[in-house]
């Protein structure tokens, strides 16, 4: 066995944090000189106290061998409905991480000495430590963190002999979901490890080595992180950097440099599968092909499923009885404005916006370009259905950064007149009750407790319910009662003076007529718990900028942000890049035209609303709104036309990290 | 007869011609001028309830005896009456000061008030004196406080006579003290309430009655118009200045009878607002007064605490839902600017619309969407929903000379209007045997025929004779083979005396080839439309081969909308086949958004389908009916023109369905 060199610390007392601090100064100089020595690339850490010594502890050996600080690891979504598992066995051949890393026993005898390996998401998490109450952070138990499988694997034992040589130990484990085996994901006995998927983003590794004295020392909700402690899991990150463990005289805590960065990308070639429930009993399979229907490939393998919108009943509208390309016929306002004026109410078309019944007619999955198509199909007479399109993801996760590159429709003619379309790029819960509950909000009740429910609904402590929404479309983007809703020139309908029907809309309208509204959401539900929670405009600034957060009242469910953009800028290149930035206390949206040209287009953190810590879905749709929903909206759903021809967007990648 | 008496009967003749001539003169001027010019009707206008003028004093500026710096309702000063003083400020108008003051109806003080001890039982006293300086009239109202050193807010309405609206008579208000007592009077606003005739400007001739809209460019019927100046303006040179201090904007006051019954639920406003400081707090307020002054609902949105730039035009807009139940017809509506702030601000393009678009016509439709969304809907005959039916515009190449659709238009029988008679035929044979236009106008006439080769009408035939004893407007014309030689022929019947001539074209000329008197019933019986079934009085109907196919016909209603149906015919009854709609025409120039039209139809481009010719313009006449226009109004995105049309080849499909 290779004997390398080693900085003895020989203060037990410096085992801890004080440690960082001269390990930082030690590393340094001790480079130095081994490198002087040794001429060798490969860098050590030795950590020490009076009763052992532990180095070189590498958390990852047969992943990315060359990379000893970052490793990344795309998630693996073959047959992953039961939870994605870091790495897959498609990664490595056993499907576990190997870790190692070597241990002296300082003592004159030999001695049985315990370690654990534990490892955490750091890009999604909770600070451990709470400066204010000195004490656990209340949301680090949230944190992605885990251990072995089996939790009551506890600390491993290790019997090191007296012999001053450094022995290897060498040792498996893998990020899995509900790495903790909570019973909130234990249905029938079955551990639904999906319902916890791990995170995406940056993992850190700690591997806490202990003697048989100091282990009783450390609580078993430490060694189990399965137990709780009051009701509460305790991080064992906080447990060994800030709390009790620190002060463990013969506990090492060492956390490596490796990280792992875990990436989400699926292929949006692998299929789509179709879920018959979303389509009622009986429904057309006649368009079922391989990489679109129900085979059992596309239920193990397929990312990606149809979506169907919910659709309100009570949103129905007359639409006028106008079948148009308005994209491809030089439809102008002044159409819009004679539509709107001289059709009687007998001729309109009682109309119900919908969604697929034929399922894979309007979602298609292209294998060889890796990218998936949605079309808004045509209509004609006798048929008039605005029909709203998109595609869902099949696996959920708790935060990230979702990042797609798209081409949706444009939403503005060369007329700047609407289509009537509103492209949305959203999360939305996994649902599933109670499993996938948000946070407690604990304040005036609760949240309200349904999506759909009025102003008058009830409050629960908890739903299951999250979104998170990009919605962008023509309507003005400023708040209602902040800048004022735009005034509208009432209209008549004498066609013997054109002026009577035919009025310009107004200035603050057209002076962005080739703009569209990007409009920002999170579906609070209405907790009343974040600080600065409040109705009407309230400025959220960030990054030298400021934000205007609009919600109607109390008891409405969603803040929103809205900016103006070009139609042409987010719709008519090639692709463009839309991502919403879900972290635990804030959630950001951006877009660009390439991944390292984002911009920041809306922003909220948890001062101002509740940021859901479930489970979400991506989704993404070209759907066709009650304008209603949108006070001041230049142009109304029901005196815009029928399609004429098929709409079609594409996407070319999803990637969460 | 003296000299004398003679002299005095040619006075008394001279005057009395004099006075003939000036009556005859009098009498036939209108009919001449009918006759000679173009009448322009009046455009409605609107009775509005406006403040002539208003001023308001916060005694900031002021320095005298009755200014006191101890108390104050604002700022620093306020004016004080006390036992040394009996009379506060005196604010001083010369009638002939105050804008349209022929129209002043009364006068509003509105003020804070505060006493010190005792209620001082003081008046507001409105004082009205003639040229000379006499006194001739006095009234006095009583100030109402509300307790003892405490800021309370007052309104007195004073009502003024027409008899005293001289321009020489100088109105003066002030505050008595008649019992010599300590109060203080602080922020006096002055409101000069008047009515006036809104006069439509050019830009708001775009908007509805209930839109209205001042952009400060002209006299502008609003309060505090004498803040209207030359300066930054959002549009044009002039806009509402707000600045020293001003807080009173420009606000339109209407009688709530005067906005139609029922009273309308919404008022809206926007203004354009360009701060010179920062933090600007201005309020869009809506109010309805009662006939006994006592505000029944007033309602404000400020711009206090929101992010208005300094130095940049920013648009502010407000809608307020009217408690409709709690008004009356007598009430007054208001709409306006309160500067809260007293920051320097210009305001300029305000706009105020009164209640919210007309509801569609017509009632409920009875589709049901479920059988729609299970595909089980089935039509029901000549009820709506109708498929459309495209018709594609024709190209017709211009031409400088004799073509319909010149470059440059004369004003010859080739500038076609819809106020002009069109008959058509095959008047003339040709190679394509295609069929020619004759337009009628009030003093000429001319024929037209398309060439396939050139893809114009070219003009045949023309008579400029504005008396021609045939072509003339005595006549009725009809096309028709009356003597069945297989060529069209002109059919002329005097309107008087039911003399017919029938006339062919050799070419050249009109050749008369038969008349007499009281033509055959059926030469003139089948040009009128049955009126049946879904055809109706107003309906005109326009058979031909649009489709190939089968006869088929155009029926145009123009009561309300541009209402062109494709009708075929079973056995007697007319079936609906599709709303008629256009395509192809170059921006904004469907036929359909003119507002008067003409179809003229016929075999222009091939012998087998009928082709829609339409010539189209828009018309200023203000009570303009649809059927002749006086002012032909050329506008710039929409302007007149003629537009040739056929049914579109990708229509074949639905008579395929169909058949």
């Amino acid at each position: 066995m290779k004997k390398p060199f080693y900085i003895d610390i020989t203060k037990n007392n410096l085992c801890k944090s004080v440690q960082s601090v001269v390990k930082i100064t030690l590393l340094i100089a001790a480079s130095c000189f081994y490198y002087a020595c040794k001429n060798s690339s490969s860098s050590t850490e030795t950590l020490s106290c009076s009763e052992f010594t532990i180095q070189d502890f590498s958390p990852i050996t047969n992943w990315q061998k060359d990379s000893i600080t970052h490793k990344t690891i795309f998630l693996d979504y073959n047959n992953a409905n039961s939870g994605f598992i870091i790495p897959s066995i498609k990664d490595v051949p056993n499907g576990l991480f190997s870790f190692e890393f070597e241990i002296k026993n300082n003592t004159s005898s030999s001695q049985n000495l315990y370690y654990k390996i534990y490892y955490q998401n750091e890009s999604y998490k909770f600070e451990e430590f709470d400066s204010v109450s000195m004490a656990q952070n209340v949301y680090a138990e949230e944190n992605f963190y885990g251990s072995w499988e089996n939790t009551s694997t506890a600390f491993k034992k290790i019997t090191v002999a007296n012999d001053n040589n450094f022995h290897k130990i060498e040792d498996a484990f893998r990020i899995v979901g509900n790495p903790r085996n909570e019973e909130r994901y234990i249905r029938d006995g079955e551990n639904n490890r999906w319902q916890r998927n791990p995170r995406v983003g940056k993992y850190s590794f700690l591997l806490v080595v202990a003697t048989e004295n100091d282990l009783k020392n450390i609580p078993s909700y430490i060694q189990n992180i399965n137990q709780k402690n009051k009701e509460h899991f305790v991080n064992p990150y906080y447990f060994f950097r800030y709390g009790g463990g620190k002060d463990l005289k013969a506990t090492i805590a060492n956390t490596s440099q490796t990280e792992l960065k875990a990436i989400a990308q699926p292929n949006l070639g692998a299929g789509i599968y179709i879920d018959g429930s979303r389509f009622g009993g009986e429904f057309d399979n006649s368009n079922f092909c391989a990489t679109c229907g129900q085979d059992s490939n596309l239920y193990k393998n397929a990312p990606i499923q149809q979506f169907i919108n919910y659709v309100d009943i009570s949103t129905k509208m007359d639409n006028i009885p106008v079948i148009a390309d308005i994209l491809k016929d030089n439809y102008s306002k002044m159409d819009y404005n004679w539509n709107r004026s001289f059709y009687s109410k007998e001729e309109l078309i009682p109309t119900i916006l919908q969604t697929s019944k034929h399922p894979c007619t309007t979602v298609f999955s292209d294998p060889i370009e890796k990218k998936i198509i949605i079309k808004n199909p045509k209509t004609k007479f006798g048929e008039w259905k605005k029909e709203s399109v998109g595609i869902i993801t099949r696996h959920g996760f708790t935060y990230g950064k979702y990042r797609v590159k798209v081409k949706l429709t444009e939403l503005l003619n060369k007329n700047n007149v609407w289509n009537g379309l509103t492209n949305a790029i959203w999360l939305i819960t996994q649902g599933g009750g109670e499993w996938n509950f948000r946070r407690n909000c604990n304040k005036d009740g609760g949240y309200m407790a349904t999506y759909w429910g009025g102003p008058n609904d009830k409050r629960v402590p908890a739903v299951d319910y999250s979104e998170i929404d990009f919605e962008i479309l023509k309507t003005p983007p400023y708040c209602p009662d902040n800048v004022f809703p735009p005034v509208f020139k009432n209209t008549g309908d004498n066609a013997k003076n054109n002026s009577s029907w035919n009025i310009p809309l107004p200035e603050e309208i057209t002076n962005a007529d080739g703009s569209v509204t990007v409009a920002c959401t999170n579906w609070d539900m209405a907790c009343h718990e974040p600080k600065n929670f409040g109705v009407g405009c309230h400025p959220v600034p960030y990054q030298n900028q400021i934000f205007e957060a609009h919600r109607w009242d109390h008891n409405y469910r969603a803040l929103t942000e809205k900016k103006e953009e070009s139609d042409d800028e987010l719709f008519g290149a090639e692709y463009f890049y839309f991502e919403i930035d879900w972290r635990p206390t804030e959630i950001i949206w951006r877009i660009g035209a390439e991944p390292n040209k984002m911009r920041v287009v809306g922003y909220m953190n948890d001062q101002v609303t509740s940021i859901p810590n479930n489970q979400m879905l991506l989704i993404i749709t070209q759907e066709y709104h009650n304008t209603k929903w949108w006070p001041g909206a230049p142009y109304s759903q029901d005196n815009l036309p029928f399609p004429l021809n098929d709409i079609p967007g594409e996407i070319y990648d999803l990637t969460i990290e | 007869m003296n000299m004398q008496k003679k002299r005095l009967l040619i006075y008394v003749l001279l005057i009395l011609s004099g006075l003939l001539g000036a009556y005859l003169f009098l009498r036939t001027k209108p009919n001449q001028s009918a006759n000679n010019t173009v009448v322009t009707a009046i455009k409605k206008d609107s009775i509005i309830y406006i403040s002539l003028l208003n001023e308001f004093f916060d005694f900031e500026n002021n320095d005298g005896a009755f200014v006191s710096a101890d108390v104050f309702s604002s700022g620093k000063k306020s004016c004080q009456l006390s036992p040394q003083i009996e009379y506060g400020i005196s604010v001083t108008k010369i009638m002939k000061d105050i804008p349209s003051f022929q129209n002043l109806k009364s006068l509003t003080v509105s003020f804070n008030c505060q006493f010190r001890k005792d209620n001082p039982d003081a008046l507001y006293v409105l004082s009205i004196d003639d040229g000379s300086g006499k006194n001739i009239h006095w009234d006095g109202q009583p100030i109402v406080f509300k307790s003892k050193n405490e800021w309370s807010t007052s309104s007195i309405n004073f009502e003024i006579a027409p008899e005293f609206l001289n321009e020489t008579n100088k109105i003066s208000v002030y505050p008595w003290n008649r019992n010599k007592k300590d109060f203080f009077i602080d922020d006096v606003s002055i409101d000069y309430k008047g009515i006036t005739v809104f006069n439509s400007t050019e830009k708001s001739v775009a908007a509805e009655k209930s839109n209205l809209y001042f952009d400060f460019e002209t006299d502008t019927p609003v309060s505090g118009s004498e803040n209207i100046k030359v300066t930054k303006a959002h549009s044009g040179t002039r806009a509402f200045d707000l600045s020293g201090g001003k807080e009173c904007g420009p606000s339109v006051t209407k009688k709530l009878s005067e906005l139609g019954n029922p009273f309308p639920k919404k008022i809206s406003m926007s203004a354009w607002i360009y701060p010179l400081s920062d933090n600007p707090n201005l309020v869009l307020t809506g109010s309805v007064v009662n006939s006994k002054n006592e505000t029944v609902y007033w309602e404000g949105k400020s711009t206090e605490n929101k992010s208005f730039q300094k130095n940049q035009w920013t648009k502010i807009n407000a809608s307020y839902f009217l408690p409709v139940e709690k008004l009356a017809a007598d009430d007054i509506l208001g709409a306006g600017i309160w500067n809260k702030g007293k920051t320097d601000v210009i305001i300029d393009d305000l706009e105020i619309v009164y209640g919210e678009s007309a509801d569609r016509r017509g009632r409920a439709s009875t589709i049901d969407p479920k059988a729609i969304y299970e595909k089980r809907f089935i039509g029901e005959k000549n009820k709506p929903p109708f498929q459309a039916i495209i018709f594609d515009k024709q190209e017709i190449n211009n031409s400088d000379h004799f073509s319909i659709t010149p470059k440059h238009k004369p004003n010859g029988t080739e500038n076609f209007s819809p106020n002009d008679v069109y008959l058509v035929g095959d008047f003339f044979p040709d190679k394509y045997n295609l069929e020619e236009i004759i337009c009628f106008k009030e003093k000429s006439r001319g024929m037209f025929s398309y060439s396939p080769e050139s893809k114009q009408f070219n003009k045949l035939w023309e008579n400029t004779v504005a008396a021609d004893p045939l072509w003339n407007s005595n006549n009725n014309a009809y096309p028709g083979d009356f003597n069945s030689d297989g060529k069209t022929d002109i059919l002329l019947v005097d309107k008087k005396t039911n003399m017919w001539k029938i006339l062919n074209f050799n070419g050249k000329e009109w050749i008369l080839v038969s008349e007499g008197k009281d033509p055959k019933k059926e030469w003139i019986s089948n040009k009128k439309t049955n009126v049946a079934g879904i055809i109706t009085p107003d309906d005109k109907l326009f058979p031909g081969n649009y489709t190939e196919e089968k006869q088929t016909f155009l029926k145009l209603n123009t009561e309300w909308r541009f209402d062109l149906k494709l009708l075929e015919k079973e056995d007697s009854e007319y079936l609906i086949i599709g709303n008629v709609d256009f395509k192809g025409y170059p921006k904004d120039y469907n036929p359909k958004y003119f507002e008067f039209v003409k179809l003229i139809t016929g075999k222009f481009l091939s012998k087998e389908k009928t082709s829609v010719l339409i010539v189209m313009c828009n018309c200023a006449d203000a009570d303009f009916s649809g059927k002749k226009c006086d002012q032909i109004e050329n506008l710039p995105f929409l302007p007149n023109s003629v537009q040739l049309y056929n049914i579109s080849p990708q229509m074949t499909q639905i008579f395929t369905d169909k058949y």
